[in-house]
Parts: C-alpha cells; sequence; structure tokens
C-alpha cells in the first residue's frame, strides 16, 4: 500500500500503542499519543474524516480516523475499538480542532462518548432523544422489517 | 333557452357567468406557491419554474417569498423530523383558501428514507394534502400534471360549499414538537424514530380535514422494546430490533463473527 511508510514509521515509533499493529488499531489510552505522532511526526495535519463503525457481533464500536498531509501523499487511517455498552474514546479536540463536530455527530448516532470534549453535545438530532439511531440494535421496525416476520 | 339569451347578450357585448364560476376562474388561473424546497425534489420543482415547461402558462409562476402571499404549499422533497414543526407553521401562516402538492415519495411517505431514523413518513400526518405527485423524483411534467389536477379541483369547487367562505373558522393545524422518541403531537409519540406512524393520515379539505382513522399495519404498529415488551418476547435479535441479514452477516465482511 501507498501509505506503508508513514504506518511503518508509525508502528515503529509507538511499539507499545497497537492492539492489532496490522490494521493500525491502537489502544484507546493510546490514541492521543498515537495522534500526536500522526500530525507532528509525519505531517498529517488534518483529520478529514472521523467515522464509526458498529461491530455488533464483537460487541464493539470502532472509530476510524482518516488523517491526510497538506504537503501532498497518501493519506493514512488508523483506528480505535471500545466496548459498545459503554463505549469512550479520548477525544482528539485538541490535537485536530476539526474533529470537534465530528465526534459531536459519533457520540449523537452511535453513542461514544469523547472524553475531554469540550462540548459533546447532540449535533443531529435534538437534545430531548433517547437513543443513538446509527447503532445496529437500534430498533428498526420499519415496512421492510415487517416483511420477514412470519419467518425464522 | 339559458344559452341563447347568454349568446344574445354577447353579441352585445355582454358576458354572463355565474359567480362561482368567476371566481373559480380567477383563483385558479393565479395559484402562488410558496418558494421553497426541501431536497432533490426542489431542483425539479425549479425545472418547473423554468422556461422550458414554464408553470407561467398556468399561472402559477409566481413563487411568493412569503406564506401570507401563498396559495400553495408544494412540499418539495424530504421533511426531515426536524424540519415538520416549521413546514407545519409556514401552513398555518397561509391565508385560505391554501392548497398543499405533495411532491415526491419523501414528502408523500418516507420515500426511500422511510425506514430511516430521520425523516417523517408522509407530510399528511400532519397537514391535509390536495394532491400527490409520485415520482422519485416526480418530473417537471408530472409537477405540472399535479398543478393542473389542483386546477380541476379548484374549477369543481362551489362558493356556497367551501369552508372559507362560511362562518366555520380556519382551525391551526398543532404544530409537533420534538420529544424523546420522536416526533409528538400534545405529548403522544405519532412518527417515533425506528418504527411506523401511529397516527392516521389526514383526507384533503374537501373532505372537510378529517384523520382518515386507518393506520398503516396496525396489527405491527409497536415502539420501542423498551417500551412494548411483546417485542421482547420474540427471538433476542428481533427484540433488539436486529434484522437476520445483520445478525446473520455483520456488515457482509464474508462471514459471521458468531
Ligand atoms: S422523492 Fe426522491 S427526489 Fe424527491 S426528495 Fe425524496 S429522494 Fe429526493
Amino acid at each position: 500500500m501507498s501509505d506503508q511508510p508513514a504506518a511503518v514509521r508509525l508502528t515503529a515509533a509507538l511499539p507499545a500503542a497497537w492492539r492489532d499493529a496490522a490494521r493500525l488499531e491502537a489502544h484507546a489510552a493510546d490514541l492521543p499519543a498515537v495522534a500526536r505522532f500522526v500530525r507532528d511526526r509525519l505531517g498529517y495535519a488534518m483529520l478529514t474524516n472521523l467515522t464509526a463503525v458498529d461491530d455488533l457481533a464483537r460487541g464493539e464500536i470502532e472509530v476510524v480516523y482518516h488523517v491526510v498531509s497538506p504537503a501532498g501523499g497518501a493519506p493514512l487511517a488508523f483506528r480505535a475499538r471500545t466496548p459498545r455498552a459503554a463505549a469512550r474514546l479520548p477525544s482528539l479536540v485538541a490535537c485536530w480542532p476539526g474533529a470537534e463536530l465530528q465526534e459531536r455527530e459519533a457520540y449523537d448516532l452511535f453513542g461514544v462518548t469523547f472524553d475531554g470534549h469540550p462540548d459533546l453535545r447532540r449535533i443531529y438530532l435534538w437534545d430531548d432523544f433517547v437513543g443513538h439511531p446509527m447503532r445496529r440494535d437500534f430498533p428498526r421496525q420499519g415496512d421492510k422489517y415487517i416483511a420477514g416476520a412470519g419467518e425464522e | 333557452m339559458a344559452t341563447e339569451a347568454q349568446l344574445a347578450a354577447e353579441r352585445h357585448g355582454v358576458f354572463l357567468t355565474t359567480v362561482t364560476r368567476l371566481y373559480n376562474w380567477g383563483r385558479r388561473s393565479s395559484v402562488y406557491p410558496l418558494s421553497f424546497g426541501l431536497a432533490c425534489c426542489a431542483i425539479e420543482m425549479m425545472a418547473t419554474g423554468m422556461a422550458r415547461v414554464d408553470l407561467a402558462r398556468f399561472g402559477a409562476e409566481m413563487f411568493r417569498a412569503s406564506p401570507r402571499q401563498a396559495d400553495l404549499m408544494i412540499v418539495a422533497g424530504t421533511v426531515t423530523k426536524k424540519m415538520a414543526p416549521q413546514v407545519v407553521r409556514l401552513y398555518n401562516q397561509m391565508p385560505e383558501p391554501r392548497y398543499v402538492i405533495s411532491m415526491g415519495a419523501c414528502a408523500t411517505s418516507g420515500g426511500p428514507f422511510r425506514d430511516g431514523y430521520n425523516v417523517l413518513r408522509g407530510i399528511d400526518l400532519l397537514i391535509p394534502v390536495d394532491v400527490y405527485v409520485p415520482g422519485c423524483p416526480p418530473r417537471p411534467e408530472a409537477l405540472l400534471h399535479g398543478l393542473m389536477t389542483l386546477q380541476a379541483q379548484i374549477d369543481a369547487q362551489r362558493l356556497d360549499a367551501v369552508r372559507w367562505y362560511s362562518d366555520r373558522e380556519a382551525r391551526d393545524h398543532p404544530v409537533p414538537s420534538l420529544g424523546r422518541h420522536g416526533l409528538e403531537l400534545d405529548g403522544q409519540t405519532i412518527d417515533p424514530v425506528g418504527g411506523l406512524p401511529l397516527l392516521s393520515p389526514l383526507t384533503s379539505p374537501h373532505a372537510e380535514e378529517q384523520r382518515s382513522g386507518q393506520l398503516e399495519h396496525p396489527q405491527e404498529i409497536r415502539l420501542f422494546p423498551i417500551m412494548d415488551d411483546t417485542v421482547a418476547r420474540e427471538t433476542p435479535w428481533r427484540a433488539r430490533g436486529v434484522a437476520r441479514e445483520i445478525a446473520a452477516d455483520d456488515l457482509k465482511r464474508g462471514g459471521a463473527h458468531e
């Protein structure tokens, strides 16, 4: 892969930070250190995308961070996992201010709490709403799901 | 006989008609829409106003910036739950007689987003609709046909029968609020986030704006498992609201993790 050099430098510099170094999956506690290294030493000054994946079968939520370097070069993605029952990760707003709105989005729709976020509120749904609709076990009982109701 | 007298009068430059027809002719020829669009359908609505299909031929090209000056609300696009209170408020601000065209699948039923968490499942849950235009998006010709259908409906109205010239007062439609589980009217959840509408749609003004009383899938109406334990008695995955394909093959990664 074209981002191999950056990924290799990253895993070599912080050998203890990884839960799964092959897919750049960091321990939650080491996320700020990884982010600082990625930004300051590897030059990835911009966080373009922060997404979450609900891995229902493993009971974990994976948050994926996509970063690019304004100087050019391949983008990089690293990730961290957190149990869905108590989803909690350190916030990276201090590192990339652009993470603020995106962490609020992940909090709103997936229910991941970002420790250290300056203003963790819902962003799309209204404040009174209960639940996190992008989680895969969020009740979905629309027409599509009714069709198979007699089976199983 | 009456026709002959009419023709004779017309030869002398006197034109006879009924008050109702004159009124309806005036109203049908100047149906000013409210200029607001909500999603992709609005692009087709704009195309309808442009030169090629030219809404102006039907007297409806005057998109008004204020609901006080508008006769017609074209609900063009996806009405999100957060937008729904504003749409009802705009409708309440329009002077009578007022008409609503529900343009596209989204405005009519929630469309492709019906099973999503964020979209109102049909604007007729909140305000009465005169003409539904199907499509995703409907072509400008379809919207034009919707307008012509509306004009035919206006032509058929009788001044002594319509509500807005009688002494029965117009009522404001209640504005929904955003509650814990979805849209609420008077503290009752009517369109939950995840689920089905719990309210029957309104009929058009010609039918006196009643609720039709017909829920969709009444036997299947359920709220969240935390609110309704009949769901919890089913299989565990279903109890958690997970579709089978999701439980069996997480994210189509090529194998279940279980
Ligand atoms: S009906 Fe289709 S085109 Fe119209 S707003 Fe909905 S998604 Fe967009």
